[in-house]
Parts: structure tokens; sequence; C-alpha cells
């Protein structure tokens, strides 16, 4: 039996990792071999690096040696050669060959790539010993963190086992040997021996224990107290997770967010080193989740032992508070805006329907509800709110109110719970409407009009005397501070025949649209051929108008206007008509009922039911919105507007080459709205999503 | 044959009692048993001695001996030094000695031939060590450890070292003690083999932790299984007859 003991110790095969010359296929193949081999090949593995690097070397030494012959063999020879020029001369001058030939080595090393057909073989060799050098590397920095120096780590399976184990043990005494050969002493080389397991008796390299890996794992179970079983909150709505004591975290299943989230909700977790935590599938419906842990933990005077062991986590539904406030109450809203415009149209509201998605200022709203004479916006916070409120302060005349309503309050906390309710009013004046202005007005802004037109409502008003063309501008606190009423809105425009024009000044640019004033001589169109009723009249039109022409204006000669303002002024010369635009009625004819080439998103907003039943005017407003767009490029000009898929191509072709003088400014539209859609990019990527829709 | 025992609840036997060939040393514990474990295997070949030394128990470890003669430290009383020697057998040398390193069985492994010593003993204890054991002294480290006396035990026919011993550092004691030695562990692992463990040529005592795999090294490396007291003597009486034929 001693002697039986004893052979064991000399049957050890002499170190193989003396072998400098060792093909890399051979640690390739090693590392496939049995549990003790492994050892070996370990120490081997470890001299692999050197040994690479001594291989050319030694080679190179020995004059023209089949090494040298083949790397000049190959495409190679001139960065070969100067880089063995450099290595010789660095050796005479006792310089480090690292640093010194550090470019030519990488231009050699270029070379050989690109004739890698070539120096497969060498490549191939050194990008094994590259790799074995690494795994070393981060090895020793493994052995260094876990701070049992001479701890041996007994884990899971053979391979891991006999890589730590055997390792940990020879490492330092790598170190002193390597230390020691660099100060030119001669050391012994020491072989790991082997010990029997002092439970089992089966022969294994000497660890901390002495006990093989399955005789430590039988005697003590390192996830021993910690928990298999543990259940986790999860709300259903939103996919969130219950961090306790209150923070919800969103995580997707198998996402790195949900296992550290695992993670974290073991307990007893910090008396073993986590070294390894992945998930097992589950499916998803069986509410379960399971996590498999790789811990470590210090057994028996200092070796490491690791195992890996499954945790259960049970999902338990439960709604989360934000989740479970809305499902009792979806309307819940902190901050609502009601934006109002007290005239008998939605023009306005399609307008900034429009501005609202092109700049998105909605987007955080919970609820958009159309309400008569206006919209109601909802939102979830009060700061939304105000920035919506902002929004339109930017875009429109108005004037906001704020009021709060104390919902619920808790003294002790000084927390108080409001709900915010913004109310917007936009002016009543509206594009193509007739003022009167009061006096003050009119004398403040230079005697201006006082019958004016409106042609243009942003933040601001432009209005522009039609006799004089006279224009000016009042802004949203001017105007609030007056507030005064249209005399007649653009429903009650009248379509008029152009009889006669005679241009009494040249066109003049004013406020950046172009007018010419012109004598004209106009009929109603519904006294078209009744009677004979001819109005001379002076307009701003000159320049689109001319004979045969259909215009709208306000029928001044008929109208009762019952204005305040009108009768302040006793001694004014109302005109018999005022006409605000050229009339495309008869030219668009043709087209009615047939889509347009373009469309516009909608905001989707719920409608009351009382709303409903005038659903016929809606959509006729709608319609003259449109045409507006139409006719007016710069209300487009905030606008995304986008292809509409069901409009026939051909159709177009046919409405554009067709020679009916009428379709011809409606021709330039189109021709416009098309290069817009090619000019602007965003507005092509929103097409697409528009197009999905 | 290898007993295994245990010295009031602690299995480091080889701390409570020194085993050579000529005589054994145990000492004075709250019972008897440890006691007469030892006398049970040993009375009627070698006198096994209660003693204390410095009047403390771990005598095992502070001293070092053989069949030729006994090491004490400095703290070693008066009177312990003459019990001793009145108990122990009249060839036996006892000395006590003013080394530094008090806790000499840790610092010297001897068996009848040969000893190793901590590398810093004083040059007068070793010489102390060969002219009353009778052996030649050897200063060694037995893997990377100064404490030889602890991290291993060997007699005249075999020996156990610490389990991380090289191969080469095998080799190379084995070759300077002439008795094949073998890495290994006692008391279930343990590399401290000398605490675990107290042996002679023909018996040894291990720790109570031992397991059956250790101790079959134990029996094997030290050839304890056809090693008894009677055993020597037949194959000495064998040779001489052999010489003398």
């Amino acid at each position: 039996m001693a002697d039986s003991a004893s052979k064991t110790l000399e049957d050890q095969p002499p170190n193989q990792s003396s072998n400098p010359q060792m093909d890399t296929k051979t640690v390739e193949e090693e590392e496939e071999k049995s549990q003790q081999e492994e050892v070996k090949s370990e120490n081997a593995s470890k001299a692999e690096g050197e040994a690479a690097a001594e291989d050319e070397e030694e080679d190179e030494e020995a004059g023209e040696c089949g090494f040298c012959l083949f790397m000049k063999g190959g495409g190679c020879k001139e960065s070969f050669t100067a880089w063995e020029e450099c290595i010789e001369e660095a050796e005479k001058k006792k310089e480090d060959i690292v640093e010194k030939c550090f470019e030519i080595t990488s231009v050699l090393k270029e070379c050989m790539m690109a004739h890698s057909d070539y120096y497969e073989p060498i490549l191939k060799a050194e990008k094994a010993a590259e790799a074995e050098a690494v795994k070393e590397l981060e090895k020793e920095k493994a052995a260094e963190s876990s701070e049992q120096r001479n701890a041996a780590v007994a884990s899971e399976n053979s391979e891991q086992h006999s890589g730590s184990s055997g390792k940990q043990d020879a490492l330092p005494a790598m170190a002193e040997e390597a230390m020691a050969e660099d100060a030119g002493m001669f050391m012994v080389h020491q072989t790991v021996g082997s010990v029997l397991c002092c439970k089992c008796g089966i022969p294994m390299a000497p660890n901390a224990a002495n006990m093989c890996v399955k005789c430590l794992r039988s005697e003590v179970d390192i996830t021993e107290g910690l928990q298999k079983h543990v259940t986790i909150v999860h709300c259903p709505e939103c996919e969130c997770y219950l961090q306790p004591p209150r923070t919800w975290i969103k995580a997707q299943l198998e996402s790195k967010v949900l296992l550290t989230f695992c993670v974290k909700r073991l307990k007893n977790l910090n008396k073993v080193r986590l070294v390894h935590a992945e998930f097992i599938w589950t499916e998803p419906h069986s509410k379960r989740i399971k996590v498999k842990l790789k811990v470590q933990k210090e057994v028996l005077n200092g070796a490491i032992l690791e195992q890996s062991y499954i945790v259960e986590y049970v999902q338990q539904e439960h709604m989360c508070e934000s989740c479970s406030r809305v499902q009792a109450n979806p309307d819940q809203w902190v901050a609502s805006v009601q934006l109002r415009q007290h005239v008998s149209h939605r023009r306005t509201f399609f307008y900034l329907e429009q501005l609202i998605l092109k700049h998105g200022a909605a987007a955080s709203a919970i609820k958009i509800k159309q309400m008569e004479q206006g919209i109601d916006f909802f939102f979830s916070n009060r700061s939304h709110g105000v920035k919506f409120v902002e929004f339109v302060g930017k875009v429109a005349p108005v004037r906001s109110r704020s009021d709060k309503q104390l919902v619920s309050h808790d003294s002790k906390s000084n927390n108080y719970n409001y709900k915010h309710t913004f109310s917007v009013e936009i002016s009543p004046i509206c594009r193509e409407d007739l003022i009167c202005l009061p006096p003050k007005v009119r004398s403040s802004l230079g005697n201006l009009g006082p019958l004016v037109i409106c042609t243009k409502v942003t933040n601001s008003i432009a209005l522009l005397d039609p006799l004089t063309l006279r224009h000016c501008f009042l802004d949203t606190d001017q105007y609030w501070r007056y507030s005064f009423k249209s005399l007649h809105t653009s429903r009650e425009l009248v379509e008029y025949i152009v009889l006669d024009m005679e241009i009494i000044s040249p066109e003049v640019n004013v406020g950046g649209s172009r007018y010419a004033l012109a004598d004209a001589q106009v009929a109603r169109v519904s006294d078209f051929g009744k009677n004979d009723t001819i109005f001379n009249i002076k307009t701003h039109l000159g320049h689109i108008l001319s004979p045969g022409d259909y215009a709208l204006g306000y029928d001044m000669y008929g109208a009762n206007s019952n204005d305040d303002e009108l009768e302040k002024y006793r001694s004014l010369v109302i005109p018999d008509a005022i006409l605000i635009k050229k009339s495309y009625e008869e030219k668009r004819q043709k087209k009615r009922g047939k889509p347009r080439p373009w469309k516009l998103k909608s905001l989707g907003m719920e409608i009351d039911d009382k709303n409903k039943t005038d659903q016929e005017k809606v959509e006729s407003e709608y319609e003259q919105f449109l045409k507006d767009l139409e006719e007016n490029p710069e209300m487009r000009f905030n606008m995304s507007l986008y292809k509409n898929e069901e409009y026939q191509p051909s159709e177009m072709a046919s409405m554009t080459d067709g020679e009916d003088a009428p379709s011809v400014p409606l021709e330039e539209l189109l021709d416009d709205l098309k290069l817009r859609d090619s000019d602007h990019d965003v507005e092509d990527e929103e097409d697409d999503s528009s197009m999905r829709e | 044959m290898a007993t295994r025992l245990q010295f009031e609840n602690s299995c480091e036997v080889g701390v409570f009692s020194k085993l050579t060939n000529a005589y054994c040393l145990v000492s004075i514990g709250g019972s008897e048993n440890f006691y007469s474990t030892f006398e049970a295997e040993l009375a009627d070949v070698i006198p096994v001695v209660k003693t204390s030394i410095g009047g403390t128990r771990i005598i095992g470890r502070l001293c070092a001996g053989n069949k030729n003669g006994l090491l004490l430290p400095h703290t070693t009383t008066d009177q312990e030094l003459q019990h001793l020697r009145n108990s122990l057998p009249d060839n036996v040398v006892v000395q006590r000695i003013e080394e530094r390193l008090s806790a000499l069985g840790n610092c010297i492994a001897c068996n009848d031939h040969v000893a190793l010593t901590h590398t810093d003993l004083d040059r007068e204890t070793e010489e102390m060590i060969a002219d009353v054991l009778g052996v030649e002294v050897f200063r060694q480290t037995i893997a990377g450890n100064i404490l030889v006396g602890s991290y291993c035990s060997f007699t005249n026919r075999g020996g156990l070292v610490h389990p991380h011993t090289s191969v080469e550092d095998l080799d190379e004691l084995s070759t300077l003690l002439q008795v094949p030695l073998v890495a290994g562990t006692v008391n279930r692992g343990s590399e401290v083999i000398a605490a675990g463990m107290t042996v002679n040529d023909w018996t040894a005592f291990c720790g109570l932790d031992t397991t059956a795999t250790e101790l079959s090294v134990i029996e094997s490396v030290f050839k304890l299984r056809e090693a008894q007291p009677s055993a020597i003597v037949d194959e000495m009486r064998k040779s001489l007859i052999d010489s003398y034929v």
C-alpha cells in the first residue's frame, strides 16, 4: 500500500510545459481531456504565451531556421527581415524588444494578415497564444480579487474545478519563480502533486479543504439559508414590478432590469458571492420567473465552493397605484384647458387643430373633447396644462384665467390635491371678418378705417383698410383692452360678379401680401338677370379680379347692421359692398365630391352627444376650411399636409391638363403642394407614418 | 496499527502527546481516557509518562525527541525536568536547551537518524540536537512552511508531509531522510500533520476526525500493518542470525 501511495507520486508525468515547441493544437486538444490532465494543460497553457514568443526567437537564433525560411517564403519577406534586424539590434543594445520594435512588429502583423492564406498556421498559433494570455490575465485578476490567495475554488463541473483549484495554488509559485528567474536565480520547478481526498480517497490536486469537490459538496450546502422561493408583486396593466416599499419598476420579461430586480429581492445573498445569474425560460402566463444563480462561498479553512441553484419567483398580480386609479376612473385629470371662441363657426379650431398636431402641443393630453364653441383638453399634470396654454397664447390672440378646486387635502403632511381649470378665450375676430373699429381704437391706430378687414390672425391681428390699403397690427393686449367684435363674419359673405374693373393705383405690397386699389363695378350674383342693381365700389383686390370674375364680399347695401360702433360714426359713408376675396366656386364645381390629393391629420377628439346633431354643418365648415387652405399658401405655412393614398393620380392628370381656364390657380396650388411634400424630408417621414394609418 | 482518539474533545492528539520508539509522553488531562488509550497500546513495551512542560499541556509541540534523547524548551521547570529524567529510561538523554524558539516540537521533526529543523534555529541548538538526539540535522522547509515540526511527521520507516508539497520537494526530502514520503492529511483534511497525529515505528495515534482513507494512507506509509514491536526484534534477530551463519 505504501508502495502504491508513493508510486502515485512517481507516476506524475514530467511537466509538459517545459516543451516550448508545443503546438497550439495540443493545447486545444488537451482542454478536452480528462480532469487530471487538464491540470497539466493549465500549466502548459501558462507557459504557452511565453513559449509562442520564445518559439520565434529561438528559431531565429538558430540562423536560417525552418521558421525564418517559412516566413521569408511568403509575401512578407521585407517586413520580416526588417523585424529580424530590429530584434537583433534591440538584443545587442539590451533594449526592450516590445517597445522598440512595436511599429515594425505591427507592420509585419498587418502584412501577415494580408497574406493570411500563406501565414495561416502562424497566425492561428499566435491567436491561440494571445487568447491564452488574455485568459491567464483574467484568471490572475480573478485570483487577486478573491482575497484568499491560497484558497482553492471548488466549482460545479470538473473543468472549472481543475481550472481553479490547480491554478490558484500554482499562481503565487509561478509568480515567485518568474521573479527569481528574472533575478538570475536558479529555481526548481514545482509540480503540483496529488493527494488522496480525505473522504473518498480519489487522487486529486491538493486544495484548502483537501477534499474532492463531490465530497465537499456532500459536506456543505452553501445555498442553505438562501431563498429559493420568492413572491414578487407584478402589475398586469403596466408590466411593472413592485420594489418595496412603493417603487414600481417597469421591466420586460427576461430583461436586464428584471434580472437585477429579481436578484435584489433575495435576502441573505450578501453572505455568499454571486458570480452568475440567468433566466430559465418559463411560460409567461405561468406567472413564474425562474432565475439560475451561481454563488461562491468560503467553506472549510478557506476553500471556496461554487454552486448553482434555481430561485423561483411567483408573480402575484396586483395593480399599481396609478393603474388602479386609471382603472377606477379613466378620466382622472388634474388640469383641464377649456379653449373657447364665441363665434358661430369652427374654422379657428380646425386651424388650431392642425397647429397643435404640427407642434405636438397636446401630446400629453389624456383626453380631448370637442365642446360647443370650443375644445376641452385634459391633462394629468398641471404643468402640462400650463405649457399648453402658453402654446395657444403664441398662436392665437387669447386671454386666459385659471382656477383651482380643492379636491382633497391632508393637513398633517401639508398635501393639497387640486383640480386646475384654465379658461382660454380666443378673440372672436377671424380672418376675412369685417370690423368696425371703435373710435378709441381707430384714433390710436391713426384714424384707420373705421371699416377694416382682418387679413390675418396669429397672436396679433392684422387689419387692412380696403379703401386706403393702410394696414396695422393689433397685438393681444391691445385687442383685449377694447375687445371689439366683428361687424360681419365670413358666413355672411355674398357672391358678386365683377362687371368692370379699373385699377387706380399700382400693385403694392402691404404686410406681406400684394394688393392693388381699384374701382369696380359689381353686381350681386343673386340679382344677376333679375334687376339692374349695380354697385360702384372701391376694392383692394384689383390685382386678381377682372371683369367676369366672381368675388365674395359683404353686402353693406342690403345689410341691416345693428352695431353700436357703427352708430358712433354719424358721418361715415358706408360703401355698398366690400369685396373680400375672389371666389373659385365655379371652378370647384367640377371636382366636387372627388378626393383631394392631400389630407390632414386629426386630433381624435371625443364629441359630445349634443354636438353631434349639426354634423352636416361641421362637415361643410371643414370643407370650407380645406378650400381656404388651398387658396392661402400663408395658412399652410404652419401645417403638415399629407399625401392622400386614396387619391388617383389619373384623375388629377385629367383635371390638370383640362383646358378649362378656371382650374388654373388650383393647379398651381397642387403643384405647390407636391413640392412641399418632396422638399421637406421631415414631412415625408410623417407622410409615411400617416400612410400606414 | 493506528489508533484514533481524542484529547478532551480535541482531535489534535499530536499536541498533547509525544511518541518515540523509546518512550511516550502524554499531558495531564482532566480524564484518564487519553492516557489509558496510550497505556493500553504501549504499556508493556515502552514507558508512558504523564507530564506537563512549563506548566502547559501542549507537550507535543514544546519538546522534540527520539529514542536517543529528549529536548525540552527553556520554559521547562526543574521539577518537570527531574520528573522526566526519573521516568524515562536511562539511555535517553533529557536535555533542556536555551533556544529562543521554545516550541521545539514545531521547529524540529526527527526520527532516530535524521532531523529537519526550522531555518532560524541557533547554531548551538543545532549542535545540541545532533548531540542529544544523535541525528544529522537539516534546515528545511516543507511546502514553503518553516515550521517543519508541524507540517510533517516521519519515522524510520516512512513519513507524511503537508499536502501541498510539490513532487520535487517530496523527492528531495525523501532523499534526505532516506524514507519513503507521501503528501497527505489527517483529521479530515487537516494540513497540520504532526498536530493531528503522533507516530513511532510500530504504532500511530491519530485524531478522532481522521477518515478511513487517511488512516489507510498513514498505515501504509508508516508500514504499521506488518510492524509490531516484536517484528523489529524478529527481523533483527533474523539478520543477526543470518550474519552469524
